[in-house]
């Protein structure tokens, strides 16, 4: 295994207590540790280079990837993410059936990490996952860990889209071409730019709340970074990790590390510090 | 690299070529064609080839594309 699981257990031998046990209710928790005592099944599903099959990779005694059964799985070549198995019981699992597509979790054998944990990479070059998040909503809360953007080489990239339908919805994405690598936030149509942010240049923790209107809260690692009002209000259903929701496609896609990302579609504001402190327990960001 | 055609299904053909070669489990697929200012692209697999045009980029879309 990879790391060494803290955040994972309570202290004085009280057994596994995972984030979502702390902050429950999630409407889809992706990431490469067990989030919930209740969450038996795997964490994702790998397809290797070498033949193309597919296997379940679950978490180890730890709740941490089980990366020997991973690189036992994948062999010498390279394992790419076909499924991201959704945690919260909701069974909305990101997946993409397209191979050349699909993330990418081990490299020429070794697995991708950032901070020494498991870190999923798309290439920025059309890679996504998309999720059936169930039934429609308006306030929405994401939050991503281990999570970086890489700007070199892209003018534009789409960090996650979370629509109604296709497109266009609450989404964050940058606009590298425009304002030289920035965030953009775009809510039903209407965008806002400009915000230079630490995700450019090292790997965070970043979340963003909505409230179904116009405000969307910010938060890079344990600061709220900006409160920006958004025009247009919009729905949520259909999740896109990685690139532009309904219409995939290259010039939209981000070049990306993630290792988690969980969904509230709620704005309750109370949980950001708390699950701040756990992400942060485990990935070691600040 | 990609192939290029003006025929969209000239490049569903290639995906199917490769998917058909590689046997993807559960009918998963090689690449989905993409349409750029008329003309059609799909992404190239180093072990399968197709006599259609080949180009080594995507061409840049416009901004307001990206709209």
């Amino acid at each position: 295994m990879i790391g060494l699981g803290f955040g994972n257990f309570q202290s004085g031998g009280g057994g596994f207590v995972g984030l979502l046990n702390t902050y429950p209710n999630a409407a889809a928790a992706y990431s490469v540790r067990r989030l919930s005592s209740t969450y038996k099944g795997s964490l994702i599903q790998v397809r290797r280079s070498s033949d193309n099959t597919l296997q379940d990779i679950g978490f180890d005694a730890n709740g941490d990837l089980d990366t020997t059964s991973l690189l036992s799985f994948v062999g010498a070549g390279n394992g790419f993410v076909r499924t991201w198995y959704d945690q919260s019981g909701n069974s909305a699992n990101a997946i993409n059936t397209t191979s050349s597509s699909q993330p990418q979790i081990v490299s020429s054998g070794v697995v991708i990490v950032a901070g020494g944990l498991p870190n999923i990479n798309f290439d920025g070059a059309g890679d996504y996952l998309s999720a059936d998040l169930g039934s429609l909503n308006t306030n929405t809360s994401v939050y991503l860990a281990n999570f970086k953007n890489f700007t070199t080489g892209q003018t534009y990239g789409t960090y996650f889209q979370l629509t109604p339908s296709i497109p266009d919805a609450f989404g964050i994405d940058k606009r590298y071409w425009a304002f030289g690598g920035t965030l953009s936030i775009r809510n039903g149509g209407a965008t806002t730019s400009g915000d230079a942010l630490t995700i450019f240049s090292n790997h965070a923790l970043f979340s963003a709340i909505f409230d179904g209107t116009t405000v969307v809260d910010v938060y890079e690692n344990n600061l709220a970074v900006k409160n920006r009002n958004v025009s247009g209000a919009s729905s949520t259903r259909y999740l896109t990790i990685g690139n532009w929701a309904g219409v995939p496609s290259i010039s939209r896609a981000a070049r990306m590390d993630i290792s988690e990302m969980i969904i509230y579609t709620d704005d309750d504001d109370s949980r950001v510090s708390g699950i701040k402190e756990n992400q942060n327990n485990y990935y070691s960001i600040y | 690299m990609y192939y290029k055609s003006n025929i969209k299904e000239e490049c569903q053909a290639y995906d199917n070529l490769v998917s058909d070669g590689e046997k993807y489990p559960f009918n998963d697929n090689w690449a989905n064609p993409i349409e750029i200012e008329g003309s059609w692209y799909i992404l190239k697999h180093e072990k399968y080839s197709t006599d259609l045009e080949v180009v080594n980029e995507l061409p840049e879309i416009k901004q307001e594309e990206t709209e």
